[in-house]
């Protein structure tokens, strides 16, 4: 008969044991799910708050660009009123800008301008609104987009803020 | 010769004794299962609500979500204390 090898009496354990997940480790494992999915929960609203808050603060009028920066029938994404929330400005004709919030209000997908039919077109979920507004056209966006107020000093353009 | 428990009764007594504790681990197994499901889908439409900048049910969500969790750790407490 083999005699059992001197290590064996400091590691006593196999590695197929050692890796074994009894059902009540396994159970206990998934009350860490849950801890994390009620986490990640609570991450959400405080970042909801956090946005909130943030909502609440006085806009800093900002200058987007030249009058010449944008073609007719064209547009251009600027970020306003920080970095990070992009906008998009658009040239309806010689003398009219627009510009609303990029993001689409049904999941935050870019809107994208398309010239032809005059709509800012949500390629994600195919939302469409109306260039000239921000109002929804067709798609599940529930709102219009956010308006910025666009301000002409001389060939400058500058953004004054959100449209209430 | 028929005085006393007879041999063979303390192994099924241990034998049911380890089906019911399989019992009831498996119960609260599903159990929190069904509860992790009913937080994803929470967490889900909470995801969906702030995308979409509602905003007015994710406080609900989170509770709702909060009380799965306490009923989880609720249940936990009758595995704990098992050996099986």
């Amino acid at each position: 008969m083999a005699e059992k090898p001197v290590w064996k009496d400091d590691f006593p354990i196999s590695w197929v044991d050692d890796h074994y997940v009894t059902r009540r480790e396994f159970t206990k494992s998934l009350v860490l799910v849950s801890c994390a999915a009620f986490c990640a929960n609570g991450a959400l609203v405080a970042l909801a708050a956090r946005e909130r808050r943030r909502e609440g603060e006085k806009i800093e009028p900002r200058k987007i660009g030249s009058v010449h920066d944008v073609p007719v029938g064209g547009s251009r994404v600027f970020e306003f009123p920080g970095p990070g929330e992009p906008c998009l400005l658009v040239r309806l004709d010689a003398e009219r800008f627009v510009a609303f919030g990029q993001k689409c209000t049904h999941l935050g997908c870019p809107v994208l301008y398309r010239k032809e039919s005059r709509q800012l077109h949500c390629p994600c979920h195919e939302g469409y609104f109306k260039a000239e507004d921000g109002s929804v056209i067709a798609g599940p966006p529930p709102r219009p987009l956010p308006r910025v107020e666009i301000e002409r000093k001389g060939d400058e353009l500058w953004a004054m803020g959100f449209r209430k | 010769m028929g005085h006393g428990i007879p041999e063979v009764m303390p192994t099924r007594r241990v034998r049911a004794e380890r089906t019911r504790s399989l019992t009831v681990i498996y119960a609260v197994m599903v159990s929190i299962m069904i509860l992790i499901l009913l937080q994803f889908l929470l967490l889900m439409v909470a995801l969906e609500d702030f995308l979409s900048g509602h905003r007015a049910i994710l406080w609900g969500a989170m509770a709702a979500s909060g009380s799965c969790f306490v009923a989880a750790c609720w249940l936990i407490r009758y595995v704990a204390g098992r050996r099986t």
